[in-house]
């Protein structure tokens, strides 16, 4: 027979039950060692079998577990002494209790260990803030650092301040060129500029006499700043056009901004 | 260690404690096998009080690896129980008078049945297959036996007995994944009490 053919005969429920002859008991064994699954399926139907047996149970009277005891061995014993339950021993509750006090101890302590995380994170959090203030902090005393120099550059005795002067198209614009020869450097300080779009930037020039003119730093988003752009020698007049981001070789006379002459 | 291990060492050594574990925890439903074999508590008593004398003696046969010892004593008392049955010269018809009510007095002792409820256990069981588990196993009829009893082919008694045993299995699993629920919940909730308070 195969395993089925085994389950199905009914052989392993006889055999449970005990209403099996010697032989076909044999034979259960026999197929138990061939295949041992067999064993999980004898316990299953075993358990089933006693469960039904423990519910459809009756209760004997209550001196009869004294009265067989001593006749076999000799000995009383209490008839009212509770009986030990199985599953449920005296350490079940306590057991629970204690399970439950674990969970407890479990949970505060995952609740602690997440509390600690949290901090440890937080204070991850407040470290890499503090190095961002840090850094924030170095930035702002670089950019101290380069306005006084700038302060002391423009402030500088040899220096010049020449105002733009706007063509009719950019009236509006309002910028300083602060220039100083003796150091060659040259600031702008932009006041009012005109709107260019993203494709477009703003690019100093610097015009010589009969020279064509010469591309010089290209600037953008300058409102209210003093920068520093190109100093260029010889030049008799800075101009500023509106070019295409990244600038030009040739200047666009038609977007001529203005010209500042030194 | 197992109950049943315990038991078993204990009987071996004999110590009436063994007797007193074994007759604590089975006696109940061995009492009941032997009573629906004889429906007679006299004669019943009597197959019970043989059957642990008979363990007593012959706990060294015991083989834990082919029988828990439940089996091995719901066994030896069917057993009893019809020797018994044979030497009071049981009629047959008396074997039909019996087969009317199933017995079913007090508390059950055991924990498990305690545990599970014994009418979702029992769900679904047929009359035509429990009559099958009565006689079979509580009542000692071999099957073939049965199939005369009711005039049912031998086969249809082995498929309703399987079938019947396979109910009891899957309510079983059933009622043991409902009880853990509920476990589980009842541990929860205490645990949700003790982390709120």
């Amino acid at each position: 027979m195969n395993i089925e053919e085994i389950r199905n005969s009914g052989l392993l429920e006889s055999y449970i039950i005990g209403t099996l002859t010697e032989n076909e008991r044999a034979e259960v064994e026999k197929y138990v060692e061939q295949y041992p699954e067999l064993k999980s399926e004898l316990s299953q139907i075993e358990r089933a079998l006693r469960t039904y047996g423990e519910i459809k149970g009756v209760q004997p009277r209550k001196e009869l577990k004294g009265e067989i005891i001593k006749s076999i061995t000799g000995k009383s014993v209490d008839p009212d002494v509770d009986p030990p339950k199985k599953g449920f021993g005296p350490f079940f509750f306590p057991s629970i209790i204690l399970a439950c006090l674990l969970g407890a101890s479990l949970l505060w302590g995952s609740n602690h260990a997440n509390e600690a995380e949290e901090l440890a994170a937080e204070n991850n959090d407040l470290r890499s803030e503090n190095t961002s203030y840090q850094l924030s902090c170095d930035s702002i005393a670089d950019a101290n650092a380069e306005l006084e120099a700038i302060l002391a550059i423009i402030n500088n005795a040899g220096n010049r301040i020449v105002p733009m002067t706007a063509t009719g198209n950019y009236a509006s614009t309002t910028l300083y060129l602060h220039t100083n020869e003796a150091l060659r450097k040259n600031y702008l300080q932009a006041l009012v500029l005109p709107d260019i779009s993203r494709e477009q930037a703003f690019q100093l020039w610097s015009l010589k006499p009969n020279q064509d003119p010469i591309p010089l730093s290209v600037f953008s988003d300058s409102e209210n700043q003093i920068f520093e752009v190109d100093f260029e020698d010889g030049t008799a007049t800075y101009a500023i056009t509106i070019e295409p981001a990244g600038g030009s070789q040739v200047p666009n006379l038609e977007l001529l901004i203005g010209t500042m002459g030194v | 260690m197992s109950l049943a291990i315990q038991i078993v060492d204990l009987i071996k050594a004999k110590d009436e404690k063994g007797l007193e574990l074994l007759y604590d925890n089975y006696s109940k439903a061995l009492y009941g096998i032997a009573f629906r074999v004889l429906n007679n508590h006299s004669y019943a008593e009597e197959a019970l009080q043989n059957s642990f004398l008979k363990v007593w003696k012959n706990i060294q046969q015991y083989d834990e690896n082919k029988a828990t010892l439940y089996t091995w004593m719901s066994q030896i008392v069917r057993y009893s129980s019809l020797d018994i049955r044979r030497l009071k010269s049981f009629e047959r018809q008396e074997k039909t008078e019996s087969l009317e009510p199933h017995v079913n007095h007090g508390k059950a002792t055991s924990t498990s049945t305690d545990a599970l409820d014994a009418k979702k256990i029992l769900n679904g069981l047929e009359e035509k297959y429990s009559i099958i588990l009565e006689y079979l196993y509580l009542k000692g009829y071999t099957q073939q036996e049965l199939s005369d009893e009711l005039d049912i082919p031998l086969g249809t008694i082995k498929t309703r007995l399987r079938k019947a045993i396979t109910i009891i299995r899957t309510n079983l699993k059933d009622e043991k994944k409902l009880f853990m629920g509920m476990f589980l919940l009842l541990v929860l909730v205490v645990l949700v009490k003790i982390f709120i308070f």
